[in-house]
């Protein structure tokens, strides 16, 4: 970005365009989960509820551009200059060389008078010379923030500087304030075009709850920074990720993290589990983590395999090599062939990366939500299959790869054939979907998986709406067709072969996973994630539910059923599910029939660059098309956001990126001889699900009082100014009056409804468990 | 360097503390919870705190009479009798206006209210109880005075009651952007009490208030426990974690 000084400072910056590099977020954590920052040039988005630091980030990136010589602009349309100056006095005195932009609309008069336009009365200033007061809306004139002015008055500050960083803060507000008479979704696609035409490295934060859906514009943005916000156990969770980056590899994984006066505090050393909400235990690489034969490691590798088997099986791939190479692990684990688990796990993963890296997403059937996201996720998987490769995992599979024979990585192709578990002993599936009346493996008081959609046959994709209700859509299990089963059937309450203790409790770890977490309604897998898997023929997919807080799963515990029924323990990061052990001698599997209208549904066009907003989706609530834009029944209610549940084709999956910096390093718990290492991208870090973290509190603040300490005052005993009051006491605003004035403004006109909001109508209220304190929140000022 | 103003006190030192110090001024501040979870009595105490300091303060009534609140906190000892309201309250009057800004008498009742407001009917315009006619309601009364706390109880209400059937939320929105604005102009620090509703849909206020304070009420068998928790607060350190509060004879304490 050095050249930005030596480049003309008039004209927008399309003539010459320059190399797209990267350029620093302005927070070093978050620039390594991204590999190295932003790519420059681009719209990104920072999306959060209402309190999760969206702004202290966003001013963090531009206060980084100020230190490096940089000039930057923000746009705000929420808090006016005035309260941002103050709200943010710690980052000074990079804050004042930030040239502000106050974009908020005036006060509404609600009769007619004569309005401006906002590109002729405001223009940027510095944050030094924001006045203390907050700006006075004109007595005889209306100023009007439309987002068709605000794009002339960006091209035009764009034009008198050089910007380099851009923050527009937020593009909800834009949205919900300044969208008079236009569809917000085109609006705001739009404006994120226009950002994009003028090449220059744009953060927009978007106000979000935490369960909401994406939506349209939010599918256009480069690269998406997610903030979560939840209530665990009476306590506070904070979690960042990237939720999505083009053309770049990027940590997956959510970080806990602070808000404090300069910014955003990121642990990186610490994730979070996506849908248990707890910090996820990381296996110390040197000490607690012996190769191969360390069974603790292994259940998270196990769900990260399962979370992407569903994921695969969700855009209708056949993951039946990965089942069997699963299977296998199983059976090796019960057999108490540690080494062998191992090598099955790491060939089930080189074959999840080859299945990823060969699906077309062109030839996805349906044009869902659901499947765009999974299908994402699955352009990411095959992604980061350099990854893999670079770390000596190899990505295509291998049936004679050995962890000892890196050369092998580009051997021959796998065949179909299943590895074969000879063990008589496998306890076989039950009958599936049956209300679970045993308690899981090692996990006593899970409640029941509820089977919405248990019936073979049925649309196996749900209406969004149900999908993340967590009310109404407790995690469904898929029917495995009568047909497919094989052999007897072990009813739910008979109990397995007894085994030895040691296999039985490897055996628990394998189906286990990461310790749940507690059963809220917010715990369920991820929200975006689809919580019914289409089914393939004759898959049954559990999605297992958290463990209510009481109960830790403990690796000695004996198992009380079959493995194949401990799949509610399971709770991978990524919210996925866990195939049932499947009968390994299976024949082939017929292809899905009667499977889904949402498959009969015809690819259209996948277009690789942002939709128009009259290409035709389907309403995920009826699924029918709807006539324009997305349209769905207006949520009861007050107010509503009205967020449109956007379906685009998956998009086409990233490349890996080229040239930014790749880390590389081995997962220490797959290679029996590797030295501790960080641990790698993309890849569930080992846990250990008997240690907990931090100390078991009650749930209460510290008793000290001293969480928040007094802040100190730079000034002593200002005191509010009297504002200026009645009507005839006009202080002339500080906004260039301009001389001439538009026509008459219209009167409140009845203004175009606004598209029926999302579909989002629950009104399930978190609810608070017991347990767990996830890192404490200290945000103390300096 | 930067002037930082002096907050404002909400009259609950521990629910100050809690706020790092206490509200910033000028800004609008949501107050959220269910039915019954004190949020009227939190207001209220907001308010009179104003009054301790020889403030103007304003209460913008619509959920429950004036009266009716005034009767609520007798029992603390608080004295409201020279807050102004701006009666919104649609069941003091049988056809729905709005009266001018009164002052409640100590002693008022239902009836008495009635009296008043017969007699100030005589010039209402559009007196349909809606967000853009408190709004000039306001703008009207605000001019003659400078009120520096204002209570709004409660903008669910006010969308509640408002007469539009067809309610355009485009129109919503910028009506409450325009509501906060105008008293953010005006210097006031507004409370708006709220409860909760769809938490997948974000309301105008719920973005444009610079914090949020909930209420709630945890049931354990059969006693609950009263518990407040800010769940943000920009530009200010506080506590993130639910405290719990009393409603005692003495007032509010927070613990």
């Amino acid at each position: 970005m050095a050249d930005r000084a030596g480049a003309a400072a008039h004209g927008p910056r399309s003539a010459e365009p320059e190399p797209d590099g990267r350029i620093s977020i302005g927070n070093a954590s978050l620039d390594e989960i991204l590999s190295g920052g932003l790519v420059a040039h681009r719209p990104y988005l920072i999306v959060g509820p209402c309190g999760t630091g969206k702004t202290k980030l966003a001013l963090q990136f531009l206060c980084d551009g100020v230190r490096r010589g940089e000039k930057v602009l923000l746009v705000t349309l929420e808090d006016p200059p005035n309260e941002m100056r103050i709200n943010h006095r710690a980052m000074q005195p990079d804050l004042d060389q930030i040239q502000v932009f106050d974009a908020i609309p005036d006060v509404m008069r609600y009769e007619r008078a004569p309005f401006k336009d906002i590109a002729a009365v405001r223009s940027s200033v510095s944050f030094e010379k924001v006045p203390p007061e907050i700006r006075k809306t004109a007595e005889l004139v209306s100023v009007e923030v439309t987002f068709s002015a605000l794009e002339q008055t960006l091209k035009m500050e764009m034009m008198r500087q050089n910007y380099s960083r851009l923050v527009v803060d937020s593009l909800t507000a834009l949205q919900y304030f300044c969208m008079k008479g236009i569809d917000e979704t085109q609006g705001a696609q739009s404006f994120l075009r226009f950002l994009s035409d003028m090449r220059v490295t744009a953060l927009l934060t978007v106000e979000a709850p935490v369960e909401e859906i994406e939506s349209a514009e939010r599918l256009l943005a480069r690269g998406e920074i997610r903030l979560f916000r939840w209530e665990l156990e009476g306590r506070t969770v904070r979690a960042i990720g990237v939720e999505k980056f083009r053309g770049s590899a990027h940590d997956t994984r959510l970080h806990p993290y602070r808000i404090s006066p300069t910014g955003l505090d990121i642990d990186l050393n610490t994730t979070i589990s996506r849908d248990t909400r707890r910090v996820i235990e990381r296996a110390d690489a040197a000490a607690s983590s012996p190769p191969s034969g360390d069974l603790t490691a292994r259940p998270a590798e196990m769900s990260q395999i399962l979370a992407d088997l569903r994921d695969l099986a969700a855009v209708g791939i056949d993951v039946a090599p990965v089942d069997a190479e699963v299977s296998a692990a199983r059976a090796a684990a019960q057999a108490g062939k540690l080494d062998e688990v191992g090598l099955h796990l790491i060939r089930a993963r080189a074959i999840v990366s080859e299945l990823a890296q060969n699906w077309n997403p062109r030839t996805a059937p349906s044009i869902e939500v659901a499947l765009t996201l999974a299908a994402d996720r699955v352009a990411r998987i095959a992604a980061a299959a350099g990854d893999l490769r670079a770390s000596g995992i190899p990505s295509r599979s291998l049936e004679s790869w050995t962890p000892d024979s890196p050369a092998h990585l580009e051997g021959p192709e796998r065949d179909a054939a299943p590895a074969r578990s000879s063990d008589p002993t496998t306890p076989l599936p039950p009958t599936l979907p049956v209300p679970q009346t045993v308690p899981s493996l090692a996990t006593q008081d899970l409640p029941p998986p509820a089977s919405t959609l248990s019936q073979p046959g049925t649309a196996p994709a749900l209406p969004i709406d149900e999908s993340v209700d967590p009310a109404s859509a407790p995690p469904p299990t898929v029917a495995i067709p009568a047909g497919d089963q094989t052999g007897e059937s072990v009813p739910p309450s008979a109990s397995p072969t007894p085994r030895a203790p040691g296999v039985a409790a490897a055996d628990a770890l394998l189906a286990s996973g990461p310790p749940p977490g507690p059963a809220s309604p917010w715990s369920m897998p991820h929200p975006r994630l689809p919580p019914i898997v289409p089914p393939l023929p004759g898959r049954t997919v559990d999605v297992p539910e958290p463990v209510p807080p009481a109960v830790r799963p403990e690796p000695s515990a004996p198992p009380t059923t079959s493995p194949a029924r401990a799949a509610p323990g399971l709770s991978p990061t990524r919210g996925g599910a866990r195939p049932p052990l499947p009968e390994v001698s299976r024949p082939s599997r017929k292809p899905p029939r009667g499977k889904s209208e949402a498959r009969s549904v015809p690819p259209s066009s996948i277009p690789s660059e942002p939709l128009s907003t009259t290409s035709p989706r389907v309403d995920p609530t009826s699924g029918r098309p709807p006539a324009r834009s997305v349209t769905t029944e207006p949520v009861e209610g007050p107010s509503v956001g009205a967020r449109g549940v956007a379906l685009i084709p998956p998009p086409t999956p990233p490349i890996v990126q080229a040239g930014g910096p790749v880390r590389v390093p081995a997962p220490a718990d797959l290679l029996p001889t590797s030295d501790p290492i960080p641990v790698p991208r993309e890849v569930v870090p080992g846990t250990r699900p008997k240690r907990r973290v931090g100390p078991r509190k009650s749930g209460r603040a510290p008793a000290t009082e001293e969480v928040t300490p007094k802040p100190r005052r730079r000034t002593a005993g200002r005191r509010r100014a009297s504002p200026v009051t009645g009507a005839s006491a006009g202080t002339p605003p500080p906004d260039v009056p301009a001389p001439s004035q538009a026509g008459p403004a219209p009167p409140p006109e009845p203004r175009t409804p606004a598209p029926p909001p999302g579909t989002r109508r629950h009104t399930a209220p978190p609810s608070i468990a017991a347990a767990d304190p996830p890192p404490p929140e200290a945000e103390g000022e300096p | 360097m930067i002037d930082v103003p002096e907050r404002v006190s909400t009259g609950i030192p521990g629910l100050d503390r809690m706020l790092g110090g206490g509200l910033w001024p000028g800004r609008p501040y949501l107050l959220t919870g269910g039915t019954g979870s004190g949020k009227t009595l939190f207001g209220m105490r907001f308010l009179l705190e104003g009054l301790a300091h020889g403030e103007s303060v304003l209460l913008v009534a619509v959920d429950e009479p004036p009266n009716e609140i005034l009767e609520n906190v007798r029992s603390f000892g608080w004295d409201l009798s020279s807050v102004r309201t701006l009666d919104a309250n649609p069941g003091t009057r049988a056809i729905r206006r709005m009266a001018d800004v009164q002052e409640i008498r100590a002693m008022g009742d239902v009836k008495q209210m009635r009296d008043i407001s017969a007699e100030s009917r005589k010039s209402q315009g559009d007196d349909d109880i809606s967000i853009q006619t408190i709004h000039l309601k306001l703008r009207h009364q605000m001019g003659q005075t400078n009120f520096t706390r204002v209570l709004v109880d409660s903008i669910t209400s006010i969308r509640r009651f408002a007469m539009k059937s067809s309610h355009d939320p485009q129109a919503d929105r910028t009506e409450v952007q325009s509501l906060l604005r105008f008293l953010s102009e005006r210097g006031a620090t507004t409370m708006i009490t709220a409860t909760p509703g769809n938490p997948l849909v974000l309301s105008a206020e719920e973005i444009l208030a610079r914090g949020e304070i909930l209420l709630t009420r945890k049931w354990i068998g059969d006693r609950s426990v009263r518990q407040v928790k800010i769940v943000r607060m920009r530009g200010s350190a506080h506590d993130p974690e639910r405290r719990p509060f009393a409603i005692t004879r003495q007032g509010i304490v927070v613990g």
